[in-house]
């Protein structure tokens, strides 16, 4: 990752930055640090050879990059989402922010290296940064391929996904086995079991983490913002001007979530997702009053 | 096993609503003026069919989903859905199956007189004639408009209506399979998009299939 984000934010424990610097959380295995608001590409960018729908997409990816984001997260079951990223890469060129995340989907557990490198082509990058078993299919031989490949250089972090709750007691135990430098697990402000025992457990491990469905698939930012409710005054005592950026700040002020990856096909939504990024984050007593607030809605 | 139960229908449908109506529009804008050829073939189908020649409109047909098989399953879906191979392979044996009935002269005994006949012609006037204005009336404007033919949903609810009037009683089950699944999978996945056309699919579906059973129940 290049060094053009300002890293206001040293510890995993503290995240607070100004209106112009886009906040950083550290991965604990390595100290490096990458922006809290990544981007997510399940449905979004699955858009076929569609050039007009592509350009609109490099459009999305060029926001993002503007506004400080450095992590993109893509997988092979997710349609043409990896060679739309091609495309806008193309257009656009290698950002030095660019911090590249994928995944290895394939039952098969000899194929991690040739599907790696299929998604690299499909990407235009030489490597990627993160390589994570998405949800956990084959993980036994795909973690054994990406640690061989860790140790050769061949990728910086390996990871393990899932989604919407499911595995977790595999998860914990691939944890507490080691070797894993990120998990990534659905956390929302309506989704928190992973509070209880797999973000303690990834902090006592060192592991990052990174949350999926912010907006749990869309329903929960379309139904704030739909149902024209108020933000509360005191939103702005963390800087938060809209839903998505209340939503957002939720996520990554919690101290053992590294970074979150909303997902999103137009530029001013971007934006919006982009602004959560910056300015005062919400504390542990405001964390609470954000859920009782949006569940008494 | 319980796992699987956390999956909802959503999470299959790996595009967003935007992206799978746009394909509509590129189908259109790639195929036109083969519209005006696909409209020519459903009226030649349903003339043919009055005329007790069942067996040509079954060509016809045939022509009509290996079309649309090729054009938009294998062409344009395939580049956003996994599965989208598969459900071409589906058209092609629907082709197949009524070009092979309407070779050997099974598509012409149909009653065009009984009720489930008039079900049949409803369901032809819907897919051919009506079913091209879902997309304006819903928003989505005429460049995404679903032609017979040329998209999948028209063809599978003209097809069924046809069948409805035309096929023989014991070829009606199996000749209705493929366009009644698809009714299925397309109005699922309208629904997974939250697409406000979603109930047309399953209505249609349900319709030619009560048609088809009121049939058997009335004939046997």
């Amino acid at each position: 990752m290049g060094a053009g984000i300002a890293a206001l934010t040293l510890s995993p424990l503290r995240t607070f930055g100004t209106a112009n610097e886009p906040v950083v959380k550290a991965i604990p295995a390595s100290g490096e640090s990458i922006p809290v608001i990544g981007m997510g590409t399940w449905r979004t960018f699955n858009v076929g050879r569609d050039e007009a729908m592509r350009d609109a997409r490099t459009e999305v990816l060029k926001v993002f990059f503007e506004k400080g984001g450095g992590m993109i997260d893509s997988s092979p079951m997710y349609g043409s989402a990896q060679e739309v990223l091609g495309y806008g890469f193309e257009k656009l060129g290698i950002p030095d922010a660019l911090f590249s995340a994928d995944k290895v989907w394939t039952r098969d557990g000899a194929k991690t290296r040739d599907q790696v490198a299929e998604s690299e082509e499909l990407w235009g990058i030489e490597q990627f940064d993160l390589m994570q078993v998405h949800n956990l299919v084959a993980w036994e031989p795909h973690l054994e391929s990406l640690w061989r490949m860790k140790e050769e250089g061949r990728v910086r972090y390996v990871g393990i996904s899932t989604s919407h709750g499911r595995r977790h007691d595999d998860f914990e135990r691939i944890m507490k086995a080691g070797g894993i430098d990120f998990i990534q697990v659905t956390y929302n402000l309506t989704h928190r079991d992973v509070e209880r025992r797999i973000l303690p457990l990834a902090t006592d491990e060192g592991i990052a983490v990174i949350a999926n469905r912010p907006f749990d698939g869309g329903s929960l930012v379309r139904r704030l913002k739909d149902g024209d409710y108020p933000l509360p005054d005191w939103a702005e005592e963390f800087d938060c001007d809209n839903w998505a950026e209340f939503l957002l700040k939720f996520i990554v002020s919690h101290p053992d979530v590294t970074c979150a990856i909303p997902a999103t096909t137009r530029v001013s939504h971007m934006r919006e997702n982009m602004g959560a990024g910056r300015g005062r984050m919400p504390d542990a007593e405001t964390r609470d009053r954000m859920i009782e607030y949006v569940e008494n809605l | 096993m319980t796992e699987y139960l956390s999956y909802s229908l959503a999470d299959f449908i790996p595009f967003t609503d935007e992206t799978y109506f746009r394909l509509f529009e590129r189908l259109n804008e790639t195929q036109w003026p083969v519209h005006f050829a696909a409209m020519l073939l459903g009226i030649g189908a349903i003339v043919l069919v009055r005329r007790g020649r069942g067996r040509y409109a079954a060509i016809l047909l045939a022509a009509a989903w290996g079309w649309v098989a090729l054009q938009f399953h294998f062409r344009l879906y395939a580049e956003l859905m996994q599965a989208a191979p598969f459900f071409g392979w589906m058209f092609v044996i629907q082709g197949t199956l009524l070009l092979g009935f309407g070779l050997i002269g099974r598509l012409d005994g149909g009653d065009s007189g009984g009720w489930h006949a008039w079900l049949g012609y409803g369901l032809v006037a819907f897919g051919m004639v009506l079913f091209p204005f879902i997309a304006p009336l819903t928003g989505r404007g005429w460049a995404g408009a679903e032609y017979f033919g040329i998209a999948p949903d028209p063809t599978a609810i003209a097809t069924l209506g046809i069948l409805l009037i035309a096929a023989p009683l014991r070829w009606l089950g199996p000749l209705t399979i493929v366009p009644v699944a698809w009714c299925a999978v397309s109005g699922a996945t309208l629904w997974a998009l939250g697409a406000p056309s979603a109930p047309v699919m399953a209505a249609a579906g349900g319709v030619a299939l009560a048609g088809a059973v009121g049939r058997a129940a009335q004939q046997r």
